[in-house]
């Protein structure tokens, strides 16, 4: 693998709320290389989206955040708040899941693109005007030309989250995080965002992050999977691999959860669901945080933290029972 | 960077002439408020020339025709003095534009960034001028302003300072809270991080998103200005002879209520439409300035 674009190790969110601690993130560390799509999978309240919002530390002040997120040589979670806000948006984007209410109500969709161009690049309004015509093409909005002067309650969920992803690219950046970027949409408009997030990638080689409780979603876009639970990593692998040998119960959990209307004899396949609920991030006990939901826990489970294994090439594993 | 010009040759249209262009279309729909404009200007107009369109200046009197009836050389007759009734509501126009318009942008200026800061920062700074402004709202407006004015002395200018800072809680409050809501939008965090600055997300962010709120407040503001000045002239605080205005000539009308009670009714009069005007004027400018509004 070529040296990777961003090196995430160790980090830790906690939140301090009126309640205790709450231990969002622990100890996660991932990378992501040039040009690679990388899938976060996992429950509500995993700590996916936390973990990509402590990056360019967009969290709250409750928030505690240790560890190291290195990029293009600098720690991001210790560079000084100028140099960051030079990173935010223009190096490293965000897509976030609400498209309706993302957009400023008041601007039109050419103005806010703009805006980004000309804070970062100090484009003229000229150039900027021009080069918001191309992006919003790029993301195949019909009609750009009519589209810059509107505003955004003219634009349907799916146009604005192309003009969301239009701003996120407005500069080029090499990584675009995409917080749930489908879930607020139709099912065909889906499809179309997921296409276009692949073709982003392979035209503009933008490295991506792909933010999902969907495993359809990253079966469909993502090169290698990172699987959470519970503000920790439960798996990690390259998607094909996962999906062919998943080794982790909540994983295989997952899987059992897709709908798969057309496969094998008995369409009428009851959907599997995971049993029990998310445990309260407030204590970590020192055990398995699956333990209670998983059917292989034992005496070891339940005692210990299991660390990540390389099971297969490539395959990492936070279990003490892996196997498909 | 890619090419400048656009490779598909679309013509490249000024939006804000297109805004300017669809907001009078909608302004023209509505009649009341097209209504409320034009005596506004009517007013403002009155106002700026009044030492071109008034016959006489506010000090002239003529002694040999006291409390004239309306009609030949004194259109709305004279009062006690011999003041000329008709050149003394034009002056008496200038006062309260000038006193309406300049209090509001005073207390905007000063209180809408105030509110701001409070409402975006929150913590203690929130606390401090949260609970400053309670204090100050505490007071009627009225009572806020003849303090102030008493305290200043009496002049037009300090009328006018008395009635903008007796008006800067409200502006304060009105900041503030919208800023709490706003500061909540999803818009905010998109910004953040897309690199913007607290500057730049209190001021191009937060505040365009408030004009239409601030503008009922100012239309509100800018009547309650005037009739403000009008009290404190009344009262003595305000403009000094020779100037004039409104509130000082209801002051001098009372005397004379049951011989000649068109001395009350001209400035009386010329203070409601006024006032009327500037909030017609005001409710249409907040339709149409709504995004959400079609039509």
């Amino acid at each position: 693998m070529a040296d990777p674009l961003l090196e995430v190790s160790d980090l830790s969110v906690r939140f301090d709320t009126d309640d205790g601690l709450v231990h969002a993130v622990d100890k996660m560390s991932f990378s992501l290389a040039p040009g690679e799509v990388l899938g976060i999978v996992g429950e509500s309240g995993c700590g996916k989206s936390v973990t990509c919002m402590s990056l360019t530390r967009l969290l709250p002040e409750t928030a505690t955040v240790t560890g190291s997120a290195v990029f293009g040589g600098r720690d991001l979670l210790t560079l000084a708040p100028r140099s960051l806000r030079r990173v935010r948006g223009r190096e490293i984007s965000y897509v976030f899941q609400e498209p309706m209410t993302s957009l400023n109500p008041v601007f039109t969709v050419g103005h806010q693109i703009d805006e980004v161009l000309r804070r970062h690049l100090d484009l003229s309004r000229r150039a900027a005007r021009a080069r918001a015509l191309e992006l919003l093409r790029l993301v195949r909005i019909p009609a750009p030309e009519r589209r810059l002067d509107e505003y955004p309650h003219q634009l349907s969920g799916g146009m604005r989250q192309r003009v969301m992803i239009a701003i996120a690219l407005a500069c080029d950046p090499k990584v675009l995080i995409a917080d749930e970027p489908t879930t607020a949409l139709d099912v065909t408009i889906q499809a179309g965002i997921l296409d276009l997030m692949r073709d982003i990638r392979d035209r503009l080689g933008t490295a991506i992050v792909l933010i999902t409780h969907n495993l359809g979603v990253v079966a469909d876009v993502a090169d290698r999977v990172v699987v959470m639970y519970a503000g920790r990593k439960a798996e990690e692998a390259p998607v094909d691999d996962l999906f062919a040998h998943p080794q982790h119960p909540y994983t295989i959990g997952l899987l059992g959860a897709i709908p798969r209307p057309y496969e094998g004899e008995d369409t009428r396949r009851r959907l599997q669901e995971i049993p029990g609920r998310v445990p309260s991030l407030r204590e970590l006990p020192n055990a398995c945080a699956f333990a209670d939901r998983c059917p292989r826990a034992d005496e070891l489970t339940r005692s210990e933290i299991p660390q990540l294994r390389e099971v297969r090439p490539k395959h990492w594993v936070a279990c003490f029972h892996p196997g498909s | 960077m890619s090419a400048v010009a656009d490779p598909h040759g679309a013509p490249i249209v000024d939006p804000r002439a297109r805004r300017r262009r669809l907001l009078r279309k909608r302004f023209l729909r509505r009649p009341v408020a097209v209504a409320g404009l034009v005596v506004v200007l009517g007013f403002v107009v009155v106002a700026v020339f009044a030492p071109w369109i008034a016959p006489h200046t506010s000090g002239f009197t003529d002694f040999d025709h006291t409390l004239a009836k309306p009609g030949g050389r004194y259109p709305l007759g004279t009062d006690e003095l011999g003041h000329d009734e008709l050149s003394r509501v034009i002056w008496g126009a200038r006062s309260s534009m000038q006193v309406g318009v300049l209090a509001t942008l005073l207390a905007m200026a000063i209180a809408v960034p105030i509110g701001m800061v409070a409402g975006y920062y929150r913590g203690w700074i929130d606390t401090v001028i949260a609970r400053a402004t309670d204090v100050l709202l505490s007071f009627p407006f009225v009572i806020l302003a003849v303090g102030l004015a008493a305290i200043l002395g009496p002049s037009l200018t300090n009328a006018t300072l008395a009635l903008g800072i007796g008006s800067i809680p409200a502006f304060i409050r009105i900041a503030r809270g919208e800023t709490l809501a706003l500061r909540e939008e999803d818009y905010v965090p998109a910004a953040i991080a897309n690199g913007a600055t607290d500057r730049t997300i209190i001021f191009r962010h937060i505040l365009p998103n408030m004009t239409s709120t601030l503008l009922v407040q100012a239309t509100l503001t800018i009547p309650g200005a005037i009739v403000g000045e009008a009290v404190l002239s009344f009262l003595g605080l305000g403009v000094q002879p020779p100037q004039t205005s409104w509130g000082v000539m209801l002051q001098t009308a009372q005397d004379y209520l049951s011989q000649a009670p068109r001395l009350a009714i001209f400035p009386g009069v010329a203070l409601v439409l006024a006032v009327l005007a500037f909030n017609v004027f005001g409710d249409g400018l907040r339709d149409i300035l709504d995004p959400r509004t079609t039509r």
